[in-house]
């Protein structure tokens, strides 16, 4: 069966994809962001039916909302300004955005345990109980894995394994922090924009 | 280079290793419940957990990795590529769905987990279960989840990005095509069941019982949808892959491409679509008259199933010379099956049924015995590429009548059980449930020949150079192939490549 | 852009967005409407991450008179990928961290932990595979990445081993005999490395020999003397006369305080008055005017301990400061006890 054609042919292969990182982070990502869904429809199905919601004595902080989201915010615009300074070759600027991400991925993960300290009631109280702690372990399981993901692609990119011609790594990191980002929105909305019937 | 089978990042190993541990489970599982069955004092809460081991056992531990394996092995060698796009991270979610697997049975011993499972539609708890074996079971099944998302991630990934020169997304092989829809759809679904698991865990670990409760209307529903087996998209996706794997066998059996490739991919799609509409399940259905479905929706499936039948008729009486072989058979039987299924339910038009043994009957023929064909099939038709030599026509044959005849003599048993009015889910010695029970050992006769031959295949993998006359890039090369799975690839300028390359060679 | 996996996407998005939506006011069953819309969005960023990775998906155009398809140079040896053992030791790990939610907490975060052993290996793996990576480099980052990380990690690592393993052994043995073994252990040591200073033609196996024997020993004497436990101690026994008062609507728990007189004593005050102020304070008498012997610190609520001293032998009163009417006790302070012989007089 194999009667290679030696002859001066292109190689039939494509060769390897540049953007096989991307997909595969985006794909990952579309399949965190079902999880934090999935729990987000399984809060409201509960929040429609039940008498009163939150039960009584459960009051979330608004403040330490929105300074989660203003974080996560700001987290979007270094991201993507990392990939963007790589790209023109300006790699101490994309260490720097790298860095300054995930320190502030660092800053959320910080806060987002100090809220579930602040809860003041148990996950198995109630149902919004293991709902809230179900939201909030899942959303920062996703973002530890991110700023893992931020550490291998800033070490890399110091070890000149990401550099202009091929900022891949980079690239992908930065998509997959915004899968954290709009993992986050997802939550934020449930637990504090939806916070009262 | 290609490391042992514990380093291993060779697709081929990791699909074969994937195929072993299935068919392993598949053992463990039907011996398993056989020898608890044979105990006449099954109270029935011993009765419910073996029956869901059955029905969701074997859908997560066997039928899916199943088609994953066989995916692992086929679709680079299908589309004409040297790799998976991530190979080590297909190894990685081998190793942990067979350990995952293991831990999980292990937890279903002894005590067992507090939670009686999720092929039933109440959440029920099992009195006699400790916190342990609970926490154990949900985990372990959260890292096989997780691990058959990984995987299928890598599969949607290596068809997009890994396709060789001319090979368009159009000119797939059907099982390739299969694979990109399933696996598309195990990433949107399992996620959601990861998200049960999570609920489930908190629940559980943290002795609240106010979740899942009995009682709690919310939250009931919340089960039904992401952890109850019959609501998930999960299981009715199982079918898909097997769909494909049934296409490329009816085209290699017709030795001609499809009679309309658009038909075909289109109905494949539409059945992974209709999948999904698990989840418009209404909960408050109390019943359902299709089953496994429970939704309108997915019993819709029947339209494109009954299209790709259609085509599939199409090929073969275009046929020039027809070359039907085992696997052609075992599509047959899978069609007679569903073929089946339907006339029972037509019968619970007239009489109402539903809740007796007969959906127990049509539980276990459409959604366990019918995929379980199509993959065995597959396994035959693709034996001789996946082991050297093939499996065998004899093998295959009395495999096929075990597999199939037993799966008919049970539903049979199954339903007229019903029809006499004999309440499903319970342990019962009356003489229809004894021929359903004989029905279930042929099927675990046939189930043991199965793994023993494809078992003993596997363990001595002989290189051929036998020219298996397919039609598509996976025979194009040496069976099994080497490391690098192709020397020299045929020119893609058809869905049927090979097929072109030796039309030229032959009128040369 | 527009391939067929793009079209493939879209059709899911659509379908889903209808059932979605149908479903939704048909039925009314929100978790269901929810996740099937859920499908719709993700679906739809499927189809945009299609859209612009595969663009148009077109084969190499086929001119009409070109030759028939003929085979052509595919791939070779190098094209497999390597194997790794890394996987296999992550899929280890992500069940040990499943089996350690079973286990308790401690045990969940030792296999947290342990998860950074195969994400560290396989990262390296992967660096080291990247075509940048040539021996150069690689020399390079030994030297000033590994050698400057590995060698004080393996020194802090290789110290507490010895100092684990070998305290082990000190603990279980009695005092003196454990002067003498880390004695006779010093000892051993100069002379082995004596040895092996004064012999630079070693074979690099005889090094190998003694380390391992020195190794087997220090593990097997170490887990001997783990499992022997630690000899007894005699801690000094501190018997500072104690006192728990708390304080509760606006009332003393006690009546009486006993202290023997000329000690150091200890006051253990609970509050249990939330937001109001409350202290325990001793003095000459309860009439007003009298001498304040001590003033505890006020707080409005929780725990506090006082250490004071107490004065000569006599009748004294306890209050609250803030509620001196109400919150009053009497306090007896009794001549101190002589001591026995042999009773040791602790001092703290």
């Amino acid at each position: 069966m194999s009667t290679p054609t030696m002859l001066a042919l292109p190689r039939g292969d494509r060769g390897r994809p540049t953007n096989g990182l991307s997909v595969a982070t985006l794909l990952a990502g579309v399949a965190e962001l079902m999880v934090v869904g999935a729990l987000v429809a399984g809060y409201l199905n509960v929040r429609g039916l039940a008498d009163r919601w939150p039960p009584k004595g459960v009051s979330l902080d608004n403040y330490l909302g929105t300074t989660l989201t203003i974080t996560m915010g700001l987290t979007i615009v270094t991201a993507e300004w990392a990939v963007y300074a790589l790209r023109r070759g300006n790699r101490r600027q994309s260490l720097g955005a790298l860095t300054l991400t995930g320190g502030l991925g660092l800053a959320f993960v910080n806060l987002l345990w100090y809220l579930g300290t602040q809860l003041h009631f148990g996950p198995a109280d109630h149902s919004y109980g293991a709902l809230a702690y179900a939201l909030l372990i899942v959303v920062g399981v996703i973002a530890v894995g991110g700023i893992g993901f931020l550490i291998v692609a800033l070490t890399r990119t110091m070890g000149d394994q990401a550099t202009a011609s091929d900022p891949s790594l980079v690239r992908a990191a930065a998509w997959h922090w915004h899968v954290v980002s709009a993992a986050w929105l997802l939550v934020f909305t449930a637990l504090f924009l939806l916070q009262h019937r | 280079m290609t490391g042992t089978w514990l380093t291993t990042a060779d697709h081929k190993r990791i699909g074969r290793m994937y195929i072993v541990v299935a068919l392993a489970f598949l053992v463990v599982g039907g011996v398993a419940g056989a020898l608890l069955r044979a105990q006449s004092d099954l109270s029935q809460l011993s009765y419910l957990r073996l029956s869901d081991l059955r029905a969701s056992g074997t859908a997560t531990l066997v039928l899916a990795p199943l088609w994953v394996g066989l995916a692992t092995y086929l679709v680079p060698l299908q589309i004409g590529a040297s790799r998976l796009a991530f190979p080590r991270l297909q190894s990685f979610a081998f190793w942990s769905y067979a350990l995952g697997g293991v831990v999980h049975l292990l937890s279903e011993t002894g005590a067992g987990p507090r939670v009686v499972g999720v092929s039933l539609r109440q959440f029920m708890l099992n009195g006699a279960g400790d916190k342990g074996h609970t926490d154990l079971w949900v985990a372990s099944l959260i890292v096989v989840t997780i691990a058959a998302i990984a995987a299928a991630a890598n599969l949607v990934a290596t068809v997009l990005l890994y396709r060789t020169d001319g090979m368009t997304l159009g000119r797939l092989p059907m099982f390739s095509w299969a694979t990109l829809v399933s696996s598309t759809g195990t990433l949107l679904a399992a996620p959601v069941f990861l998200a049960g698991l999570v609920l489930l865990f908190i629940d559980q670990h943290f002795g609240g019982h106010e979740f899942f409760a009995a009682g709690t209307v919310g939250t009931q529903v919340i089960w039904q949808h992401m952890l109850w087996l019959y609501g998930r998209p999960d299981v009715y996706l199982l079918v898909v892959p097997g769909l494909g794997a049934a296409s490329d066998i009816v085209a290699h059996a017709a030795d001609r491409p499809l009679a309309n490739l658009n038909a075909a991919r289109t109905a494949i799609a539409a059945v992974g679509f209709l999948a999904f509409g698990a989840w418009a399940a209404g909960t408050k259905v109390a019943s359902s008259i299709v089953l496994p479905t429970y939704s309108g929706l997915t019993a819709a499936v029947v339209i494109p199933l009954a299209v790709l039948v259609l085509v599939w008729l199409d090929t073969l009486r275009r046929a020039g010379r027809p070359r039907p072989d085992v696997s052609a058979s075992f599509v047959v039987a899978f069609i007679l099956a569903l073929a089946a299924a339907g006339l029972a339910a037509g019968v619970a038009a007239i009489k109402p049924v539903d809740g007796s043994a007969w959906s127990a009957g049509q539980l276990d023929l459409v959604a366990i015995a019918a995929p379980l064909l199509l993959a065995v099939g597959a396994l035959h038709y693709w034996g001789a590429k996946l082991f050297g030599r093939p499996i065998g026509a004899a093998a295959g044959s009395a495999q096929l009548l075990l597999l199939f005849g037993g799966s008919a003599v049970m539903a049979l048993g199954s339903y007229l059980a019903g029809w006499d009015g004999q309440a499903g889910e319970v342990a019962a010695s009356d003489g229809f449930s004894r021929i359903a029970e004989g029905g279930a050992v042929l099927v675990l006769l046939g189930i043991l020949a199965t793994a023993a031959s494809v078992m003993a295949r596997a363990a001595r993998v002989t290189a051929s150079d036998a020219a298996e006359a397919g039609l598509t890039l996976e025979w194009a090369t040496t069976s099994p192939p080497p490391a690098h799975n192709f020397d020299a690839i045929p020119e893609v300028r058809s869905s049927t490549p090979l097929g072109d390359l030796r039309a030229v060679e032959a009128s040369a | 852009m527009v391939n067929l996996a793009t079209k493939l996407y879209v059709a899911l998005s659509g379908v889903a967005l209808v059932a979605a939506i149908g479903y939704g006011v048909v039925v009314g069953d929100r978790a269901g409407a929810d996740l099937l819309a859920g499908v719709a969005g993700a679906a739809a960023v499927l189809a945009l991450v299609a859209a612009f990775t595969l663009r148009d998906d077109r084969a190499p155009a086929v001119p009409a008179d070109a030759p028939a398809p003929e085979r052509r140079n595919a791939y070779t040896e190098a094209d497999a990928p390597a194997a790794s053992a890394w996987p296999l030791v992550a899929a280890l790990s992500l069940v040990s961290l499943a089996l350690a939610t079973a286990a308790g907490a401690s045990w969940l975060g030792a296999a947290l932990a342990a998860t950074l052993i195969p994400l560290g290996g396989w990262l390296s793996q992967v660096w080291r595979e990247h075509p940048s990576f040539t021996g150069p480099v690689q020399a390079r980052v030994v030297e000033r990445l590994v050698a400057p990380l590995a060698m004080p990690v393996l020194g802090v690592l290789g110290a507490l081993f010895i100092a684990v393993m070998v305290s082990r052994v000190l603990l279980a043995i009695s005092t003196t005999a454990s002067w003498v073994t880390a004695l006779v252990l010093a000892a051993g040591l100069v002379v082995v490395l004596w040895f092996i200073a004064s012999r630079p033609r070693l074979q690099p196996s005889a090094l190998v020999g003694i380390a391992s024997v020195a190794l087997v020993g220090m593990v097997a004497a170490g887990a001997i003397g783990a499992k022997a436990g630690e000899r007894e101690f005699h801690p000094e026994p501190s018997e500072i006369p104690t006192v728990a008062v708390t304080a509760k609507d606006v009332q003393f728990s006690l009546k009486e305080i006993k202290f023997p007189a000329g000690e150091e004593v200890i006051v253990k005050f609970q509050n249990d008055d939330v937001g109001t102020y409350h202290n325990v304070a001793f003095y000459t008498s309860t009439e007003p005017g009298s001498r304040p012997l001590f003033n505890g610190k006020p707080i409005p609520g929780g725990r506090i301990q006082y250490d004071t001293h107490t004065p000569a032998p006599g009748s004294y009163a306890f209050v609250c400061d803030f509620h001196p009417t109400t919150m009053t006790g009497t306090l007896v302070i009794t001549p101190a006890e002589s001591k026995t012989a042999g009773e040791e007089t602790t001092k703290h």
